[in-house]
């Protein structure tokens, strides 16, 4: 009786140890092709110029969506994943360049234009809608020019008809 | 400052900024390379985020401009032009809030698109309506002989209605666009937006090119309702080692579907990966790129060439003239 008290406690412990390594065996869930696509978009095949991995049909970018999907079920963050791909291919990697150093200027440059562009055209229409100033000698010169066209013409007219 | 002139400079700003921002996002990656030495890339995020601004004043400056007068115009007389056109389009944004999306951009884009279209409308309307009491002419007379009395202005409205059709598609497909992946077995479906896409069959035939053509049957529902089959297929050309992959496509004015063979995995019966997209409005993109050719058409026919004489023979003709009548009046 007492053996078979000792025998059934050894088949409790071994039973429990089975059940730790199946629980602990039990598969994270894999991540989504939704889930694979939504970084691998995020990224640019560092093979071709300018295809997003989420639609590069090369077996390379097969190979790198499925490490993709291999880290994210190893827990990986998204951060993580791209600065995965930047350390191990370059910025190239990123849709956009970080904005560091030299790379300032793809976002400087263009703002920069359009605002002095606004500005020399917002002086141009203030000097072009800008009064312009009578002084009285000019004034009086152009009143005498014009009087002496008007006469002319009065003279003109009463010549002919 | 909001003389027609001044607006006229505006935009062709705004068309030249667009020029600096794509010119420059497209030579930096060479421009980095030579000084750095560092490839980079410039996709769309940056195109859409440095360009969407500049758009959006140009939209404005479609609904603004036309009502804007040569050489003069203040707030007061533009406010007073465009005021109802305004409000009827703020009514149009606030319906759309509570049926169709609370995108704070999106709802900015359809204000924009309906004033210009609220706009255009009235200025056609407005003329129209004023050519047929002035010239006591049927309503359809009066709209065709207003636009053929100054068809590089008309022309121009209506390219400006096609750019907002234009603009609502693009909205649509930038901001409303969904897209999902999956591996499926035959008979089963995946879902996205209210459609349902179910797996019947895959096969594998010699395409009339030498292709090798791999198409899957899908059945299409939404809801309950059977909308009909879809075929997309990748085709594999030998010689070239190349795939091409043609979408089963179904396009309404309310969305387009897309479904993609994905050759993430060979098709098989066992499973084939499907990608969806829901492109919403994208048809508006098309509907307008042919009213815009319309526009340009109307905008650049040729007109009547006029008779021209140099002025020496101007003389003699009118001498000529002189003569005639005289010699008319004598027989009289």
């Amino acid at each position: 009786m007492k053996k078979l008290f000792w025998l059934s406690i050894l088949a409790l412990i071994i039973a429990s140890l089975f059940t730790s390594i199946v629980l602990a065996q039990q598969p994270v869930p894999t991540p989504s092709d939704d889930e694979v696509n939504h970084i691998a978009h995020q990224l640019y095949c560092p093979v071709c110029a300018n295809t997003p991995l989420d639609v590069c049909p090369t077996d390379a970018c097969r190979q790198w969506r499925d490490l993709i999907r291999q880290q994210l079920a190893q827990g990986w963050t998204e951060d993580q994943i791209k600065q995965y791909f930047v350390q191990q291919y370059g910025v190239r990697v990123l849709a956009e360049p970080p904005q560091t150093g030299f790379n300032w200027l793809i976002y400087i440059l263009p703002p920069v234009i359009i605002l002095a562009g606004a500005f020399v055209l917002f002086r141009a229409l203030r000097m072009w809608t800008k009064p312009v100033p009578v002084s009285a000698a000019p004034g009086s010169n152009q009143d005498a020019l014009k009087d002496e066209y008007v006469a002319r013409l009065e003279e003109e007219l009463k010549k002919r008809y | 400052m909001l003389s027609r002139e001044a607006l006229f400079l505006l935009n062709n700003l705004l068309f030249i900024s667009i020029l600096v921002v794509c010119f420059w996002g497209v030579v930096f990656p060479l421009v980095s390379q030579l000084f750095t030495g560092q490839t980079v890339t410039v996709g769309p995020p940056f195109y859409q985020a440095a360009t969407a601004p500049l758009f959006a004043v140009l939209m404005l400056l479609m609904g603004v401009a036309p009502l804007s007068a040569w050489g003069h115009s203040s707030l007061k007389t533009l406010g007073r032009a465009i005021w109802k056109s305004a409000v009827a389009a703020l009514i149009i944004t606030v319906i759309l809030f509570f049926t169709y999306t609370n995108n704070p951009i999106a709802l900015v884009g359809f204000f924009l698109v309906a004033l210009v279209l609220l706009v255009t409308l009235q200025e056609f309307g407005r003329a129209t309506f004023a050519r047929v009491r002035a010239q006591n002419e049927n309503i359809f007379v009066a709209f065709w002989r207003l636009v053929g009395r100054d068809r590089r202005r008309y022309g121009g409205y209506v390219i400006h209605i096609s750019m907002m059709l234009m603009a609502v598609g693009i909205l649509g497909i930038n901001l409303f666009q969904v897209q999902t992946q999956g591996t499926v077995s035959t008979n089963n479906s995946l879902s996205l937006s209210g459609y349902t896409v179910k797996y019947d069959s895959v096969a594998q035939f010699p395409g009339p090119d030498g292709q090798q053509v791999t198409r899957a049957i899908v059945s299409v529902y939404q809801g309950k309702n059977y909308l009909g089959d879809l075929y997309p297929r990748i085709d594999y050309y030998p010689t070239e080692q190349q795939n091409m992959t043609i979408p089963g496509q179904r396009s309404t004015l309310k969305d387009d579907l897309y479904i993609i063979l994905v050759d993430w995995q060979p098709a098989a019966a066992n499973g084939a990966t499907f990608k969806i997209f829901v492109n919403p409005l994208v048809n508006w993109l098309w509907i307008g790129a042919i009213i815009f050719l319309f526009g340009i058409i109307i905008a650049a026919w040729p007109d009547r060439e006029v008779e021209r004489i140099p002025a020496q023979m101007r003389s003699i003709h009118q001498a000529d003239k002189q003569t005639d009548s005289r010699q008319a009046s004598a027989a009289d």
